[in-house]
Parts: structure tokens; C-alpha cells; sequence
């Protein structure tokens, strides 16, 4: 090991033990595992073990990814897999990014509920998000414009709708950026023109829908057996094995109780 | 790399020997899916294995390392080094007779690109290359060991969908031709805009398609069934020749020049085979004086005046006499004005020509004479006013009351200016073109085969010979106009291509035979090696290419080129570096290609 390697290694282990040794858990990252799922988890995690403190910021995956490359985070939250650069980055500071997955989650198509509309191909799909498709007649909708709104570019989930949806192709010019899934649901909730993507753990908001996608309904049971387009892992990132209280915590969190509250939230269980 | 399970490193050493190399780590995530689909693996462990890979990749190989802007989806770097040996020499026309003019050169070509694409529709690209500011790439070896500049030699960015493409800038020649009119090694600079009809209408009419490149050409169709099919496009290009200054008011040099390029290209597949393809294209430019053309043998506009020369007299101490008379009519007195001239009149102005030769008198101008009083007047007495009088001859009574006055002429001061105006590489105008080329592409055995030919006639080719080049038979000074004939405006090529290199062990020959009347193309698009782009040429071709290696081919190639009419003079296309100064021009060149 190189000794500059070294040092920010001994810097980070410094850093992180006088993190543990505070008691709080500084957990960074996804939005979409930030919400409500690391919180929930975390009430739980704290009545069955008295002391513990959690500190949680849910600002979007390349934060959580960034916080633990830098020593300011125990675990990182993300709905994405790492990038090499981001590899390339954990390891010039001795960092090894180790990922656990700790639920399945589904990247909902929502539109406002009074919405004709039934149901989308991914075809579809990718043609409104990309701007190819502006009108609702031109899916069965009522004539008018649609309004796309997005996740903002920080965001895991910004780039794995890319990915999953939109052969990599940009979003709309005019589409918005929104910081969370709430706020997105609430716009689209408000717009009888909009259009936009949520965790499953957020279909229950007010004044939305979600609607199938070649015929395939958002749900725990088609996450988990893939059959729904949009499935993905999301993660806890750690610095190679956990230890101490995020071992802990991670174990709960895959553990029967947290799997329930998993379940519960809206996400798929990893078994 | 974290932990790992025996089962884990078995796997990563399984996908890495099996020649998934670690450059390869992000292509491995779908065997890993597999894995994981098939239950080799749990979800769990295949992310565990990806993210291993993944640190490898990004740590150990330096593509891991590149971090691309997010924007690029996908990027191609490419690029060839090209070695040449050549010998050249020509043999010059009666009217210089230089006689034989040999020539032996070391010359490489380094050209280095890229081209990355934003998304399925917008892409863009560059190219830097050799070549001494000159658009053949080429740059022979400096003496000393010097080292040799680099240029941008393509800058491009585009839009494309299935069917139709708009490139802007510098980029590769988008039309179907021949080197007869363009040299391959031109890549112009506009706006190009390309639509495939057969792809518009559905492939049904034209079978499968290609793909656009990511420098918006369309590709060769990825394959051709049994049945025949048709491909129709359309290719408009609105090029940038010349940049002149509009508001040069009163010079030559006040229209820009441009190209306009329309082109229709069409093929019928018999079978996956055989196929002929047509490719009609009309060429138009405006009308304007070029400067600065890379061609070796740019198009001298030699008529044009290099400098004029004009003889100017100009007179000083100039005053004006002015006497008074008084009742009698009796000198009383009188004035000296002083005048300064600055200028008189210019006379017996002297053109001399690029070609040779000058004349007198073959331009007037009319000076206005601008008289400017200069210092104070001075007054006479009687008697002094009665001697400049008698000096002048004017008579020593006047005008009752009244006045007379009488100019003094001073020095004449006799003064020479040259005024040499900028030197022209060629003109644009009376160039309108229509080209036809095209091939019939088949088998024979296993090789491929392609008879391919050219044609272009310039629709003001008389015009353009009459208006420009104005050529003598045989001597300058003596000899009548030689009259325009139909084959001077008129270029053709036919030839015959055996074999193709691609991959190792591939030989080709190419065969051609062409002949380039002086006023039928423009002498600085032609290809730069065939009779070293001159007009009023014809001759062969021939070329022999083996492929030493996948990347490595070499070639030889001999054109020998003679003049369509011998001993032409005169005019504005056969002085020194003209475009036919000619009468025969002979090029060997032997290359080592390597692309990468």
C-alpha cells in the first residue's frame, strides 16, 4: 500500500471510529431507500438496541456513495451500482466498496389518477420521457400536453430510469427535476397532465396511479420474480465487511424484522 | 478486492480465462446475471463478483480510469500512419521548356479522430492530421529532424434518425465519386443534409439497411438477402469555399465563394452479389476570386495584375498672379497668391501580368487637381505688378477698373508608385457541373469485382475557357486563340477494381483510365497525386494493394498522365504552378498503410 494510501486510511479509520464511538450511525444517500424505508428500519433498530443514534440524509445515491469515499458516512445509501470512477475513487483513498443488497425495488410509472389512461409499452414509454411523445392522445390519454416529471440528476434512480427505460437516451427538454419520490407523486397527483416514476414504497400518495407497463402491474411479487421492466437492486454501500454497529445494523435491516418493515414500506424482500 | 468466497473466485477466474479480460468487466455482468438466473450464485454473491470486477477494471486497465463525460454514450477513436516513398516528374510545356522536371520525396501521413455520440441522435467528431496546412494529409520528412505540425483536419457535430441526417462543419466528403473530381483526401467544410427514401418508405422496398455511423454516412446495408432490393438517397451539401470580405468595395475580392452540391444515388441489388449503383449529381459554385488553396498545383489566375506601375507629376510652388488696372486701364498693382499642388495628373499607368508581359495605357484615371493656398499673399507695387506682367506676356493695359489673373507654374516633380496587388489561386466562376458516376459490382469465383466509371461535364465550360484561361497553341506571343473544343469541357474515367483488402491475405488491383478537360473541373478538388491534379490530362491508373497484416497493407501505385492537347501556351492556365504547364507527368508511389 502506497503511503499516501496509508495515511487516508488511518485518517478514514480514525474518522469512522470516532464516528461509532459518538454511538450515531451516519447513514448518507438514495432518496429513495432515505425516505422512509432507512427510517423505519432505524426506529426499529434503535427500540431493540437503547443508545444508538442515527444520523440520516437521503439527498440522492452519488451523496451516499460520495460520503462514504470520503470517511463522513458508515453506510451509503443506493438504488444504482456503483460507476468504475467511483470504484477507481473508493480505492485511491483505501476505500473498498462493498455492496449489499437489502431490497428489491420497482420504478413505478405514475400518472395523475384521472388519467384515461390504462396502461403503457415500454415503447411508450420511452417516447414520452425522451420527448418523442408530447400528447396525450398519442396514447390513448385525453388530447393534451404532457407533463414529465423526473428525479434530479444526483439521484440513483434518475440514472437507472435511463438505463432501464430510455436505452440510455436523454430525458425531455422540458421535463422536471424533482429532489424526491414525494414530491414527484404530489406533482403528478396535482396535473392532470403529468407523468412521472416513483418507488413502489410511494404508490399509495394521494391523487395518482400507477399504470402497468406491457401489461405488467408494479407490485412486491413482480419485483421480486423480475417480471416487472423496471426491477432493480438498491444497496448498502460499506467499506468492505461491516463492523461494529453497521454490521449490526445491516444484519437487522436482512434479518426477519427488517425484511417485514421492508415488505411493509412497499420494497421487495431479497429472499 | 473484498472477501471472497472459493465459489466467488472460481467464478471470477472462470469469467476472466474464458477471455472475458478485465477490460472487459462491465460485459461479464451479464454472465453474472446468468449466474445468478441459474442459481450458480445467489443475488448476493453476484453483486459482490460484479463489484469486484468492477474495482479491478477501474483500477487495474487504464479504459477503467478514462472518465467520459456523461453525455457520451458511445465513443470510437481511430486512426492510420501511412509511410510513402514517391517519384514524380513532368515534362513542361514547349512554351517553358524546362523539359524533364524530376522529383523524389519521404513523405508520411498521421491522422488521429474521434467520433462519440450523444444519445441515439445527435453525435459529433474531430480529426487532427499531418500535412503542412495542405488537405492531402501528407507531409514530407523535415530535413534536420525538425518536427512537423499537426491540423484539424475534420470538426463536425450532427442529427440523425432513422432515415435522414444533418452533419454541420468540417467533415468526411459526403458524396458518392470518384478521386477524378474529388480528391479522397478533402474532407469539405458546411452543411450536409442526407435522406435514405429506402428507409423513409419502410425496408420493405429496400431490404435490411445499415445503420448511420457516428459520423452521420450511411453504412453499407449489413446484408443483402436473395432477393433484389432497391436503396434510394438524396445528398445536398451547401459547402464553404472561400471567405472574401463583402465590404472589400472596388477589389475582386468581395464575393464569397460557395459550393452547392446535390446529389441523387441510387442502387438495385440484383442478388447479394451483384448490384448497380448510379449516383447523378449537379455542382454549382458561385462566383469568386480563391486565395491560399492547398493543391499543389493550384489554379493561378494569371491574367490578373500582379502590380501596376503609374507615372505621377506633381508640381509645387505653384502661385497665381493677379493684376490691377485702374480707370485708364493702367496697371496700379497687383497680387502673388502661393498654391501648393499635391497632385496633377497620372499618366501612362504600367500592368504587368502573372503570366509575363505588360502594357501601357491599358487603364486611365482622372486626378482631381487639388490646389491648396499656402502661406500669405503677397502684394505687388505698380512696377512690380507691370514686370510679372511683362514676364508672363501679358500686356501692360487691362480692363478698366477691372482684374486679370495668370497661374505660375513651379517645379514639376515626376514620382513612380507600384502598387502590387494580392495574387489569386484560381476562380470559381463559370464552374456548373454535372457528374455521373457510378458501378456494377459482382463475383467472379469468390472475387469480388467492381467496374466503375465517372463523367463530368461543366454546362459553361466554354465560357470558362474563353473568360479564363484564353490558351494559345504553342507560343504566347504569336499564336491565334485556340478555340474552345467540346472535350475541354468534358472529364470521364472508367476503370476495373479485382479484390478487396480487408483481413490478412487480401490483394486488390485497381485499374483506370481518365481523361480531364481543361475547363471541366475545378483543378483544386481533383485528386492531388493523378498528374499532380493538372488539367487537360489523360491517362492511367494502376494500383496493387496486399494486406500484410489485418492492419497493415501495403500498395503500389503508377499514373502516368499526358495532355489532351499538347503544347497549349498562353492564357491563364499554363504559366509556372498552373494547372496545365505540362505535357507529361509521370507519379510512382509505394505505400506502407497501418489503421488502428
Amino acid at each position: 500500500m502506497k503511503l499516501q494510501q496509508l495515511l487516508t486510511t488511518t485518517a478514514l479509520c480514525a474518522l469512522t471510529a470516532s464516528m461509532a464511538s459518538a454511538g450515531q450511525l451516519v447513514i448518507k444517500g438514495s432518496d429513495t431507500l432515505g425516505a422512509k424505508l432507512v427510517p423505519q428500519l432505524a426506529e426499529a433498530y434503535k427500540a431493540a438496541n437503547p443508545g444508538t443514534s442515527f444520523q440520516i440524509a437521503a439527498e440522492g445515491s452519488t451523496t451516499g456513495i460520495a460520503a462514504l469515499i470520503d470517511g463522513t458516512a458508515h453506510i451509503g445509501m443506493s438504488s444504482r451500482r456503483a460507476k468504475p470512477t467511483e470504484m477507481s475513487a473508493a480505492s485511491a483513498k483505501g476505500v473498498t466498496m462493498k455492496p449489499t443488497i437489502v431490497a428489491y425495488d420497482g420504478i413505478a410509472i405514475i400518472v395523475n389518477a384521472a388519467s384515461p389512461v390504462k396502461g403503457l409499452t415500454r415503447q411508450q414509454v420511452e417516447k414520452i420521457f425522451t420527448g418523442d411523445i408530447t400528447d396525450w392522445s398519442a396514447v390513448g390519454g385525453k388530447p393534451g400536453k404532457i407533463s414529465i416529471y423526473t428525479r434530479n440528476t444526483s439521484s440513483g434512480t434518475y440514472s437507472d430510469f435511463k438505463e432501464l427505460a430510455m436505452k440510455k437516451r436523454d430525458y425531455a427538454g422540458g421535463s422536471q427535476k424533482m429532489a424526491g419520490n414525494e414530491q414527484i407523486a404530489a406533482e403528478v397527483g396535482k396535473n392532470a397532465g403529468g407523468i412521472g416514476y416513483v418507488g413502489l414504497a410511494y404508490l399509495k400518495a394521494a391523487g395518482i396511479k400507477a399504470v402497468p407497463v406491457d401489461g405488467i402491474t408494479p407490485s412486491q411479487a413482480t419485483v421480486r420474480d423480475k417480471s416487472f421492466p423496471y426491477s432493480r437492486p438498491t444497496f448498502f454501500y460499506t467499506n468492505g465487511e461491516p463492523v461494529g454497529e453497521a454490521k449490526a445494523f445491516v444484519d437487522f435491516t436482512l434479518g426477519g424484522k427488517g425484511q417485514a418493515i421492508v415488505s411493509q414500506v412497499g420494497f421487495a424482500t431479497v429472499k | 478486492m473484498s472477501k471472497t468466497s472459493p465459489l466467488q473466485f472460481a467464478v471470477m477466474l472462470t469469467l476472466i480465462s474464458a477471455g472475458a479480460a478485465i477490460s472487459h468487466a462491465q460485459d461479464a455482468g451479464a454472465l453474472v446475471d446468468k449466474l445468478v438466473k441459474k442459481g450458480v450464485l445467489s443475488s448476493q454473491e453476484g453483486e459482490e463478483v460484479r463489484a469486484d470486477m468492477m474495482r479491478d477494471f477501474a483500477t487495474q486497465t487504464s479504459a477503467g480510469k478514462i472518465n467520459l463525460s456523461g453525455s457520451i454514450t458511445e465513443m470510437k477513436l481511430y486512426g492510420d500512419f501511412r509511410l510513402r516513398y514517391q517519384y514524380d516528374d513532368r515534362e513542361a510545356q514547349i512554351a517553358a521548356p524546362n523539359h524533364v522536371d524530376q522529383r523524389s520525396r519521404w513523405r508520411y501521413r498521421l491522422r488521429l479522430g474521434a467520433d462519440v455520440a450523444f444519445g441515439e441522435n445527435w453525435f459529433a467528431g474531430f480529426q487532427l492530421q499531418s500535412g503542412q496546412n495542405s488537405d492531402s494529409g501528407n507531409q514530407t520528412f523535415s530535413n534536420g529532424f525538425d518536427n512537423d505540425g499537426i491540423f484539424i483536419s475534420k470538426a463536425f457535430f450532427g442529427f440523425k434518425n432513422d432515415w435522414a441526417s444533418v452533419i454541420a462543419g468540417k467533415q468526411k466528403n459526403p458524396f458518392y465519386t470518384t478521386d477524378m473530381v474529388w480528391d479522397p483526401d478533402i474532407n469539405p467544410a458546411g452543411v450536409v443534409e442526407r435522406i435514405d427514401f429506402h428507409k423513409l418508405f419502410g425496408r420493405g422496398l429496400a431490404g435490411p439497411s445499415g445503420d448511420y455511423g457516428t459520423d452521420g454516412k450511411s453504412m453499407a446495408p449489413t446484408e443483402v438477402h436473395g432477393d433484389s432490393s432497391w436503396e434510394l438517397s438524396l445528398v445536398a451539401g451547401q459547402l464553404f469555399y472561400q471567405d472574401n470580405n463583402e465590404f472589400n468595395i472596388g477589389t475582386d475580392f468581395k464575393t464569397d465563394g460557395y459550393l452547392f452540391v446535390e446529389q441523387l444515388i441510387g442502387t438495385y441489388h440484383f442478388n447479394k452479389d451483384v448490384s448497380i449503383t448510379l449516383a447523378p449529381a449537379w455542382m454549382t459554385f458561385t462566383a469568386s476570386h480563391l486565395t491560399g488553396l492547398r493543391n499543389e498545383n493550384s489554379f493561378t489566375d494569371t491574367s490578373n495584375v500582379l502590380s501596376t506601375t503609374t507615372t505621377q507629376t506633381t508640381k509645387t510652388d505653384r502661385n497665381r498672379l493677379v493684376v490691377n488696372y485702374d480707370a485708364a486701364g493702367n496697371i496700379t498693382g497687383g497680387t502673388l497668391q502661393p498654391f501648393v499642388v499635391t497632385a496633377t495628373q497620372v499618366s501612362s499607368p504600367t500592368t504587368t501580368k502573372v503570366g509575363g508581359g505588360s502594357s501601357t495605357g491599358s487603364t486611365t484615371r482622372t486626378v482631381t487637381t487639388d490646389q491648396v493656398r499656402s502661406g500669405a499673399t503677397v502684394n505687388l507695387t505698380a512696377a512690380q505688378a507691370k514686370a510679372q506682367a511683362a514676364a508672363l506676356g501679358l500686356a501692360q493695359t487691362g480692363p478698366a477698373n477691372g482684374q486679370t489673373q495668370r497661374d505660375i507654374d513651379g517645379v514639376a516633380v515626376t514620382t513612380t508608385n507600384t502598387v502590387t496587388l494580392p495574387s489569386i489561386a484560381g476562380e470559381t466562376r463559370k464552374l456548373n457541373i454535372i457528374t455521373a458516376p457510378g458501378d456494377i459490382s459482382f463475383k467472379i469465383g469468390s472475387l469480388k469485382t467492381k467496374v466503375y466509371w465517372d463523367f463530368a461535364y461543366n454546362v459553361d465550360g466554354e465560357g470558362r475557357f474563353n473568360d479564363i484561361y484564353q490558351l494559345r497553341t504553342g507560343n504566347a506571343a504569336t499564336d491565334a486563340y485556340r478555340g474552345y473544343k467540346t472535350r475541354d469541357g468534358i472529364a470521364w474515367l472508367a476503370g476495373v477494381q479485382l479484390g478487396e483488402t480487408k483481413k490478412k491475405g487480401d490483394w486488390s488491383l485497381n485499374f483506370n483510365y481518365r481523361e480531364s478537360g481543361i475547363a471541366s473541373l475545378d483543378p483544386n478538388l481533383n485528386d492531388s497525386d493523378f498528374a499532380l491534379s493538372e488539367l487537360n490530362t489523360r491517362g492511367f491508373k494502376l494500383s496493387l494493394a496486399y494486406q500484410l497484416a489485418d492492419v497493415v497493407v501495403v500498395n503500389l501505385t503508377g499514373m502516368m498522365a499526358w495532355n489532351l492537347d499538347r503544347n497549349l501556351s498562353g492564357g491563364r492556365a499554363t504559366g509556372g504552378s498552373a494547372i496545365a504547364q505540362d505535357n507529361a507527368i509521370n507519379v510512382v508511389q509505394f505505400d506502407v498503410n497501418v489503421k488502428f
